[in-house]
């Protein structure tokens, strides 16, 4: 490195090391684990009562957290990679959001809404996480943002079977992120 | 001139927290990369900088020598993993570092507005 010149080369070397090592893959069964708890959760409201919805998604929801927290820190210490600040970052979006869901419930509880109203804005909810999450936190989250973006679409203009749709919407957007190879650097199970 | 010093000669001023160790590439993105993440393995780190067994592992030898990283042996699925981790002195070394690049990349950079 004595030559000034050489610092540059090095230097982009280094970067591009670093960049290399952002992609990191997205546990698959995660994803499949998710697709199948929206396809089933996002599905029921056009099939039972909202009790049986909510009782669902507070089971589901922090138990598909904690599952996709534990594979996640596994997956990375198999692939040889430890990066604890990723994993809380991406832990305390997901918390965040499901708090968020908690305060939107005490609407409706205070009478300020309508129950009815709840579950679009709960759905935009879900849709602003995953492509927030999808810019800021991994690339895979953004298209499973859309696609529950389009299922708020379709519930506010009244489609029929809007939930179904969105459900099966949502489960392939992250199935495919997950299985399409080079997919949001979700390809590679670790 | 120590094992430490820094090559570029006196005019270079405010480079002396450059480090020696720290001049080749793989070393310098070794630890750049154990800034970034608690602990990699030597499997990653051979996949990331793209060297061969032999000589990352010179180079990790160099800087477990020098103090910078710590490794960590274990076993899994009966095979032998080493993690490795910066350390300390690793850390303040490397920012030293750091601001001598920049230094020196300022130093070119005015250099060649003059010329």
């Amino acid at each position: 490195m004595n030559d000034p010149s050489a610092v540059s080369r090095d230097l982009q070397f280094v970067r591009s090391v670093v960049d290399a090592s952002e992609r990191t893959p997205y546990p698959r069964s995660v994803a499949i684990v998710w697709g199948l708890l929206v396809l089933v959760g996002f599905a029921l409201p056009d099939f039972v009562g909202t009790g049986t919805v909510a009782r669902f998604w507070m089971f589901a929801g922090p138990a598909g957290l904690l599952f996709a927290a534990w594979m996640s820190a596994r997956g990375l210490h198999r692939f040889g990679q430890s990066d604890w600040r990723s994993g809380r970052r991406e832990l305390q979006h997901w918390a965040l959001f499901l708090l968020a869901i908690g305060a939107v419930m005490l609407l409706p509880n205070r009478g300020m809404v309508d129950w009815k109203a709840i579950a679009p804005i709960s759905l935009l909810l879900v849709a602003f996480a995953y492509v927030v999450a999808g810019v800021h936190l991994r690339g895979f989250y953004f298209f499973p943002g859309l696609a529950f973006f389009g299922g708020y679409c379709l519930l506010v203009f009244r489609i029929p079977h809007a939930w179904t749709i969105t459900g099966v919407l949502g489960a392939l957007a992250l199935i495919l992120s997950a299985l399409v190879p080079g997919s949001a650097q979700a390809s590679r199970e670790p | 001139m120590s094992e430490d010093a820094t090559p570029f000669g006196e005019e270079w001023s405010g480079l002396g927290g450059m480090n020696k160790v720290l001049e080749h590439r793989v070393r310098l993105a070794t630890c750049v990369l154990l800034t970034r993440f608690d602990r990699l393995t030597f499997r990653r780190l051979k996949e990331l900088t793209s060297e061969t067994d032999g000589s990352l592992g010179a180079h990790l030898t160099r800087l477990e020598k020098e103090k910078f990283v710590r490794v960590q042996r274990e076993f899994r699925g009966g095979r032998p993993t080493s993690w490795y981790q910066l350390t300390d002195g690793g850390r303040e070394a490397l920012g030293h570092h750091v601001q001598g690049l920049e230094q020196l990349l300022r130093h070119r950079k005015e250099g060649e507005a003059n010329s």
